[in-house]
């Protein structure tokens, strides 16, 4: 998942990317006004967007405007210090997705990026699970049946990432553009190296497999064969 | 309870009810005495009258001493009472009673007669109070029969009580009109009074039902009676001067609690996130030094909120000690050249236009500054102002950064003191790019940020010409913006100067003026 904080406070910005960079399913790119947000926003693709009202150069609710305007459908939390009723109306009325008032709590700040996230996915519920596969967002712990597998950061992310997104297929690039901040050089065979890496852990020998290559389109997480998107 | 602490409407009735007093004592003390001069005269009249039938009338008498009550004619029926008859006498000038009725009985004492008129006494007989006269008369007709004049004093008397009753009861009734008409009068005052007051009592109301939640309200001045108009109306002027104040001090902690906020929340965010990383030695220096970093920002917030919200003083510079005027510019220009260096700005002191031209006096003073005492400053006294030398320092210190940074890369900034005979002006000038009109009326007011990404950047929060404005003011000065025709700002700061000293008498150094 990669979320993009909008914050002209470049300290805050730094702290808050390092308490939501502290969960292992994040990657975070920070961009310090509207204009550069605005731009970020359009260009990458991005799970959650934490965007601050008084920005310099763009104004915040107006980068939400654009945004929303251009069809982006990126959930948005508004987290400022303007925390009068009539301003969260307006945010919410904006189009933004959450609201939170300066100061805020880091843990209530990342429970709600999480929860934007399964709410946008369609899965609210906080254990995702594909057949006896089982993976719990709230303390990033993976078991495949009754046995817990450990898992590094970045093939947690991917496979959080895949399992919000079960029966669908995943394109390489797309794993890029999600798992990876702005910083990160992309390169696709990673992405190849975390899978196999992840099927040997999650997929062992004699049991059904949940992970599946689509040749020249992607992977899928199902406990289906994929037979309709097999190419020939 | 005094007298001044009675009800308005009481003391008001109060008041009435001793003018009335006053007024209907006089008239029926003045009705009674002549009501009593009257009744007296009326009845003295029937005294005499009757005392000159006397004489005629025992005349007709034979024998002239000899009374037959039944023979007596009509009016003498008071003689023939039996209770408290009439009574009278006859003397001769020599004392000798000649006719007396009733026989029994002596004369009174009160006895004295005149030759030419009546004398009227009183005197008590039995239990009553009798009126008598003694007439004087001349008994005997010359031409008839020439027996002789004679001449004799009658003697009358009659129960006055009558008419005495008749007074007490005029008195009485005098009384108890008088007294009816003050109780009346009095109710009367009261209740007008109180009505009167009315309109007072409403606005009292209305005053009292303000709360400090609806200062917007206002007191209605309409339909008011004309002389409690200004009073409403200087309510109202009060109330006025007061929500604007309640405004002003609600916007202030409003904006001052915004402006915690942000330190605030990055000092929260800065801790929390170092909680939830990993920790390590190295990483946690950096992260308390940032931790620090935001500490300060917040300490530096509240004391600028501090210096403004500091009430002015009512006599301003009374225990303020003094400050030399040109050593604190010189130090704050010498605090800000590595700033200017840093944004290649230029930073100079230029003198007074009422100055003669000292090349070099910028440097001269700026070097002094770890010297200051021993610095030679010219022959011209030095002026000091009534402030304390932070206050001095802050606000050109602020001025100054201000022109630097929002002059932008390469600004000019010109530092001068214009000094007259009572004041002396710093002026800060910068050939930066000014400030659009919209925004000078607005850019002493406290959070003013012209641009909120240079502002944050240098961690300012809106204060610094508030700041300016409010110290100045404290020490009876000024602080102001003044248009330039060409580009950039110029700001300038007045100040009184309270004295001026010569170098040397600060007796440490001893040199000569060059």
């Amino acid at each position: 998942m990669r979320v993009l904080i909008v914050e002209d406070e470049v300290r805050l910005a730094r702290n808050i990317r390092k308490g939501i960079e502290s969960l292992p399913s994040f990657a975070v790119d920070m961009a310090h006004d509207g204009e550069d947000g605005e731009h970020m926003a359009r260009t990458n693709a991005y799970d959650v967007i934490i965007l601050d009202l008084m920005l310099p150069k763009v104004d915040g609710l107006e980068v939400l405007r654009r945004l929303r305007a251009a069809g982006r459908l990126t959930p948005v939390l508004i987290l400022t210090a303007r925390t009068a009723k009539e301003d969260i109306v307006r945010g919410l009325d904006f189009g933004s997705d959450d609201y939170l008032g300066k100061p805020f709590d880091m843990g209530e700040l990342l429970a709600r990026i999480k929860a934007l996230i399964r709410r946008s996915c369609g899965k609210p519920a906080p254990v995702l699970r594909v057949g006896d596969l089982e993976i719990n967002t709230r303390c990033h712990s993976v078991r495949r049946g009754s046995e817990a597998i450990f898992l590094p950061a970045l093939e947690y992310r991917l496979l959080e990432y895949l399992a919000f997104h079960t029966d669908q297929v995943i394109s390489k690039t797309e794993l890029l553009e999600h798992l990876y901040d702005f910083n990160w050089e992309k390169f696709s065979n990673v992405i190849e190296h975390y899978i196999s890496s992840l099927r040997r852990k999650l997929d062992p020998p004699g049991q059904p497999r949940i992970i599946h290559t689509l040749r020249g389109q992607g992977y899928i997480l199902s406990e289906q064969e994929p037979r309709n998107h097999q190419t020939p | 309870m005094k007298l001044r602490r009675l009800p308005l409407s009481a003391s008001i009735a109060l008041l009435v009810f001793l003018a009335e007093l006053a007024l209907l004592g006089f008239f029926a003390a003045g009705v009674y005495l002549l009501c009593e001069k009257q009744f007296l005269a009326s009845f003295d009249e029937s005294l005499r009258t009757n005392a000159m039938a006397i004489p005629a009338f025992v005349e007709s008498q034979e024998g002239g001493v000899k009374l037959e009550m039944e023979s007596l004619p009509d009016w003498g029926a008071r003689f023939r009472r039996k209770k408290d008859p009439d009574l009278f006498a006859i003397v001769d000038t020599a004392g000798t009673l000649l006719v007396k009725f009733p026989a029994s009985g002596d004369l009174p004492d009160w006895a004295e007669r005149k030759e030419k008129r009546a004398v009227f006494g009183d005197f008590p007989r039995g239990t009553r109070n009798y009126r008598g006269v003694f007439e004087p008369r001349v008994l005997g007709d010359e031409e008839e029969n020439g027996k002789g004049k004679r001449r004799v004093y009658v003697f009358y008397a009659a129960d006055r009580e009558e008419m005495d009753e008749r007074l007490a009861s005029v008195a009485s009734a005098l009384l108890w009109g008088a007294g009816l008409l003050l109780l009346v009068s009095g109710a009367l005052a009261w209740g007008i009074a109180w009505r009167g007051l009315r309109p007072l009592h409403r606005l009292a109301g209305e005053a009292a039902a303000i709360r400090e939640t609806t200062l917007d309200r206002r007191l209605s001045v309409r339909d008011i009676p004309v002389d409690l108009e200004p009073l409403a109306v200087s309510v109202n002027n009060l109330l006025e001067r007061l929500e604007k104040a309640f405004e002003r001090e609600r916007q202030f902690s409003a904006d001052a609690a915004h402006e915690l906020r942000t330190p605030l929340s990055t000092l929260k965010s800065g801790i929390q996130a170092a909680l939830v990383c990993r920790r390590d030695a190295a990483g946690d220096r950096t992260v308390l030094g940032e931790l620090l970093e935001d500490v300060l920002r917040l300490e530096k917030l509240c004391e600028s909120l501090l210096v403004i919200a500091a009430p002015n003083e009512k006599d301003p510079g009374r225990a303020m000690p003094l400050s030399d005027y040109r050593q604190c510019v010189a130090a704050v220009l010498e605090d800000f050249r590595p700033l200017a260096q840093l944004t290649d700005s230029s930073l100079t002191l230029s003198p007074g236009k009422d100055e003669p031209a000292k090349p070099g006096a910028g440097e001269d003073l700026a070097g002094s500054r770890q010297e200051k005492d021993s610095a030679d400053r010219g022959s011209t006294p030095d002026p000091l102002v009534r402030a304390d030398e932070c206050s001095v320092l802050q606000i050109a210190g602020n001025l100054i950064e201000n022109a630097i940074l929002h002059g932008g890369t390469g600004v000019e900034v010109r530092v001068g003191i214009v000094e007259e005979e009572r004041s002396v002006t710093l002026v800060v000038e910068d050939n930066g790019p000014g400030m659009p009109a919209e925004d000078q009326s607005r850019v002493f007011d406290r959070f003013f940020r012209r641009d909120q990404a240079r502002a944050r950047a240098t961690g300012g929060a809106g204060l610094g010409l508030a700041i300016c404005r409010a110290l100045a003011e404290r020490h009876g000065g000024s602080v102001r913006y003044v248009p330039r025709p060409e580009k950039g700002c110029r700001f300038e700061w007045v100040a009184e100067i309270a004295a001026r000293r010569k170098a040397h008498s600060q007796g440490l150094k001893v040199e000569p003026g060059p």
